[in-house]
């Protein structure tokens, strides 16, 4: 097993006593299917040779035992199994989460959002088959072959033999083969889907411009293209899919065939008592209706490998210079000053840099304007400051030490950051306040919404419960600005950086709604702060102004 | 299909009835091997053909399940279409293209499988019961009385689960709507040092989701277990009752043997119809939200919301300026002017040229944002289009990044401006319609596009632009104020 193998697997495969159980139970199930059959075969042959039930109860019993437990093992297999693979899911999830937080946002230039989405969900997901469709068919179908052949080979070795070689060649020819022809379709399959729900994902999101530009049907045509590419695609995996059922039962017929020859022989020169005939055609049946199970155990396992190759490349991707951030542990307790000298910023995957030789310094009560064209790095400053994303060189000092001696957190508690387009979370504006200081009470939060100006809005609907909808649609630009403004007073931030907040904000109202912005950021506290824009007229409401040059 | 199924058949009975005539054959006429060759031959022959249409099922069921889907999914999108954009506004996103392919994926089991099943099963199950009923009377009897039982509980378990279904499928949702959530909000989690908690969340989220799922599964896998254990005892009694009479010497070998093959094959279509009824289940409950979209878009009755914009007069050659206070709804005027609320009371598409305010790009380079999937690109027009709209700082095939992310907000807005400039000019487009076209660009080149703009209605066209900023309100040659009533 090569070791990346392995480290699928681990990343799979469940450890705990449910896991454990599952199997148990899931083999005595598959033992006990082939069991009723070979003691119904055994009662029925005894029956026509014996003359009293005597002789018939234990197999009377055994059938009946066998009914049962099969229908019962089967049931707690399939309970024990979920449960085990869903605690596994629980654990992977967070862990997954963990590992793609220092990515957000400054790694994420390269992956589309509908990728993302269908990469945690589905892949960790996916994750589960492998317990469940694969290693338990495998581990059932493996020990009731072994039994089989074991039992089979103690009452006749060259019958035992056959059926060995029967079974052995189901699994080392009938399952490489469905293998390798499902191999070639899931690699074309997989890609197609994901160009599909990209395809379907930025149809949604961009509707109206489509529609405006009667563009819609092409869109649509691109689309149904794409169907059609993985219609073929599963039609030739139907193929190989059906192929492997099919050879499944021709090796069983095959099992069947061997049996009666070589247990006919032996009854018929009297090595075995007449009654096992029926025991030895029939068992083979049996074995192969547990076997079917365990067929599409190859193919869930090479989805299984697909999506496990992401995940556990996004387990095991190192986190860039870039985007690394555990240094320093000192403790930050107040602001004094920060200090960016020659700062060069490159985004991670990127070859240009996107701020070149960068120098700004200020103190702790001051008002600037970062001013620049688009495209020049101010909204990387930004994300400097708030340590989202490390300098390629040059300095970066807080209170005149480097910032990479603080705790990250800690920098986070002294320095915030109203993002260009807030995110409005789903659900009431308690919960998206409450993000920001989890300790403060409806009356703190009553208060700052007042501050901000957005109480009244709120105080005609339901007051803290109003609900922000999906994508925050009920709330416009202006109005996000100032809930965003609202966390950042409540996480009493002592620098404040405004990212372009007059962005979504019709330009003759943005004067004064920034003004009012500014005023409330700046608070009686005489709050630093730092607000990006493109535009200089902003220049009169503030203290200063440091130009981003063009490069 | 059905050739399918009586060809399977045929080839169960020949192959166990040989299976049975060779075993008693030697078991109690104590025949030599030579003497049953043609078992053998009729055993193989039996055999071979069932794997032939085993082969041959698998494969048609998952080329129509393909079909099926394909139709499905092109009907979903050309509902949405039709419902238009005001609608998909109303609507989760995520949820909508959660319907559009795991949805309608989850359908694949109820056409592969579960279809084609029940028509083999409509088949084969009563052909094995009257072949057994022929052979043996008590155990056609005993078949006649636990086979119903099993479309009897199957009916009676799916009432009991049907809801809980419905709320496994809700969880599932909710599961995907919150990552999608804390994935676009780790930004903001992250500056006021959320994520921790987040993490929190997500393990609680993921273990309330494996209680609420392991309650549901306790109750359907109840459904798989009841079934099996019909099955099973139905063979144990059938096996018990032809021992007995065997032994009072009421039934030959033979016989018995050839029931006791053939009757768990009248059982496992019956169970597989409803194994694959349960797996199927979770799928047609996911489509259902589909098939509630494709029936609201055809009952949807083409509105005719009178809308403000009787009022609203664009006269050719002029630059107007639409004003009023936030929230008052000057997007809307647009968008009910493209018609996107699915009323009658829009203009005619082709004539018009709309730039959204939220900067919209798609995947690809900057000129395939401009000219959009189009045949021809006119290079002189994309030339012109991109010089209105001060797009100087970007090469026609930079590649924008997906979502737009290797331009700024202000070069995102250029791009999508240009778009629009493009299509006035290439479709001859009497009214362009801009909304808030220069809230992200800076001062210089917001200067340049204020000059295209009466230079493009000083060519005839009728420019009406969203905006507040005093750049333009100087420019405008008309005033139009959008109130509430």
């Amino acid at each position: 097993m090569t070791r990346k193998l392995r480290r699928y697997i681990e990343l799979g495969l469940p450890r705990d006593g449910f896991f454990k159980l599952g199997l148990i139970s899931s083999s005595l199930q598959g033992l006990s299917a082939v069991a009723l059959l070979a003691t119904s075969a055994w009662l029925i042959s005894r029956a026509a040779e014996v003359t009293s039930i005597v002789y018939l109860g234990i197999a009377i019993v055994g059938v009946r035992g066998f009914a049962v437990g099969r229908a019962t093992f089967r049931y707690f297999e399939r309970l024990l199994l979920h449960e085990s693979a869903f605690r596994m899911l629980a654990a992977r999830r967070p862990q997954v989460f963990e590992k793609l937080v220092p990515f957000i946002p400054s790694g994420m230039t390269h992956v589309g959002r509908g990728q993302t989405m269908s990469r945690i969900v589905n892949d960790v997901d996916e994750l589960q088959n492998l317990s469940l469709r694969v290693i338990a068919p495998l581990v059932q179908s493996i020990a009731v072959a072994a039994a089989s052949v074991i039992f089979i080979w103690l009452l006749l070795p060259t019958a035992g033999l056959a059926l060995l070689l029967v079974l052995l060649s189901a699994f080392l020819i009938a399952v490489p083969v469905s293998a390798k022809l499902a191999r070639t379709s899931d690699l074309c399959e997989g890609p197609l889907k994901a160009e599909l729900a990209n395809a379907s994902l930025d149809l949604f999101e961009n509707l109206d411009v489509y529609t405006a530009y009667g563009w819609v049907g092409a869109k649509l045509a691109e689309i149904a293209n794409l169907e059609r590419e993985l219609r073929k695609s599963i039609a030739k995996s139907a193929v190989s899919n059906g192929l492997g059922a099919g050879v499944f039962t021709l090796l069983s017929t095959i099992a069947v065939l061997s049996g009666a020859w070589f247990g006919g022989t032996a009854v018929i020169n009297q090595m075995l008592p007449g009654a096992s005939l029926a025991v030895f055609i029939l068992l083979p049946l049996a074995i192969f209706e547990v076997l079917q199970n365990a067929q599409p155990a190859v193919s869930a396992f090479r989805r299984f490998k697909v999506s496990a190759e992401r995940v556990a490349e996004m387990l095991d991707r190192e986190v860039p210079a870039a985007l690394y951030f555990e240094f320093g542990k000192r403790t930050l307790s107040s602001f004094d000053s920060i200090n960016l000298r020659k700062v060069s910023i490159t985004y991670p995957s990127m070859v240009e840099p996107a701020l070149v030789d960068f120098d700004l310094s200020f103190k702790q009560g001051e008002s600037i304007l970062i001013f620049g064209e688009s495209g020049v790095g101010k909204s990387t400053l930004a994300l400097l400051l708030t340590r989202l994303i490390q300098p390629s060189s040059g300095e970066f000092l807080i209170n005149g030490e480097p910032a990479n001696d603080f705790d990250t957190a800690e920098v986070r508690r002294i320095v915030g950051l109203v993002e260009q387009n807030p995110m409005v979370f789903l659900g009431d504006v308690r919960a998206n306040l409450r993000l920001a200081k989890p300790s403060a009470t409806d009356q703190e939060f009553e208060e700052v919404l007042v501050r901000v100006g957005l109480w009244p809005m709120f105080e005609n609907r339901e007051g803290l419960n109003t609900q922000l909808g999906d994508r925050g649609v009920l709330i416009s630009g202006g109005e996000a600005q100032r809930l965003a403004l609202a966390r950042a007073i409540l996480a009493d931030f002592k620098v404040l950086i405004l990212d372009e907040p007059t962005a979504n904000v019709d330009s003759a109202t943005a004067e004064k709604l920034l003004e009012e912005l500014l005023e409330i950021a700046r608070g009686p506290e005489r709050r630093t702060v730092l607000l990006i824009s493109h535009e200089k007229r902003f220049k009169a409401m503030v203290e200063r102004t440091v130009e981003v040059a063009k490069r | 299909m059905v050739a399918l199924a009586l060809l399977g058949s045929a080839a169960t009975v020949t192959f166990s009835w040989s299976l049975a005539y060779l075993i008693s054959q030697i078991f109690i006429e104590h025949a030599t091997l030579d003497s049953v060759t043609f078992c053998f031959i009729w055993l193989a022959i039996g055999g071979f053909t069932k794997a032939l249409v085993i082969w041959l099922q698998g494969f048609s069921a998952t080329k129509a399940a393909a079909a099926v889907k394909v139709e499905l999914r092109q009907k979903l999108f050309t509902s949405i279409e039709s419902l238009g954009p005001n609608w998909l506004a109303k609507h989760s996103i995520a949820q909508v293209h959660l319907l559009a392919n795991t949805g309608i994926d989850a359908l694949e089991p109820y056409f592969a499988k579960f279809l084609p099943q029940l028509v083999y099963t409509a088949i084969v199950t009563p052909t094995f019961l009257i072949i057994i009923w022929l052979t043996d009377l008590t155990s056609g009897l005993t078949l006649l009385f636990t086979l119903p039982l099993i479309p009897i509980f199957m009916i009676l378990i799916g009432w009991a689960t049907k809801s809980v279904q419905q709320r496994q499928l809700d969880s599932l949702t909710r599961l995907s709507q919150h990552f999608l959530e804390v994935l676009r909000g780790l930004t903001t989690l992250k500056v006021f040092g959320r994520v921790g908690a987040q993490v929190q969340t997500l393990e609680r989220v993921s273990k309330e989701h494996r209680v609420r799922t392991m309650k549901v599964l306790r109750v359907s896998f109840l459904s798989g277990f009841a079934l099996e254990l019909i099955a099973s005892l139905a063979v144990a009694l059938i096996a018990v009752s032809i021992g007995l009479r065997l032994l009072s010497g009421e039934l030959s070998l033979m016989d018995g043997l050839f029931v006791l093959l053939l009757a768990p094959e009248a059982f496992l279509p019956l169970r597989q119809v409803g194994a694959q009824f349960h797996a199927s289940s979770e799928g047609v409950e996911a489509a259902s939200g589909t098939l509630d979209i494709i029936e609201e878009s055809s009952v949807a009755a083409k509105s005719s919301v009178a809308t403000e914009i009787d009022n609203l007069r664009f006269r050719p050659g002029e630059l107007s300026v639409l004003i009023g206070p936030s929230g008052v709804g000057k997007s809307s005027v647009f968008r009910n002017l493209l018609g996107f609320d699915n009323s009658e009371t829009g203009l005619n598409r082709e004539e018009v040229a709309w730039m959204p305010q939220t900067s919209k790009l798609f995947a690809g380079t900057v000129e395939f944002n401009i000219v959009g999937p189009s045949a021809v690109v006119n290079e002189s027009i994309l030339l012109s289009a991109c010089k209105l709209a001060a797009l100087d700082d970007l090469k026609t095939n930079h590649d924008v990044g997906a979502g737009g992310a290797s331009v700024s907000g202000g070069q995102a807005q250029r791009i999508c401006l240009a778009r629009a400039f493009y299509r006035a000019i290439d479709q001859r487009c009497s009214l362009l319609l801009l909304d808030e076209p220069i809230s992200a660009v800076d001062f210089e080149r917001a200067e340049v596009i204020v000059r295209s703009l009466q230079e493009l209605a000083a060519g005839g066209l009728s420019v009406a632009v969203i905006s507040h900023q005093k750049l333009l309100l100087d420019a405008a040659n008309r005033l139009i104020e959008v109130k509430n009533d």
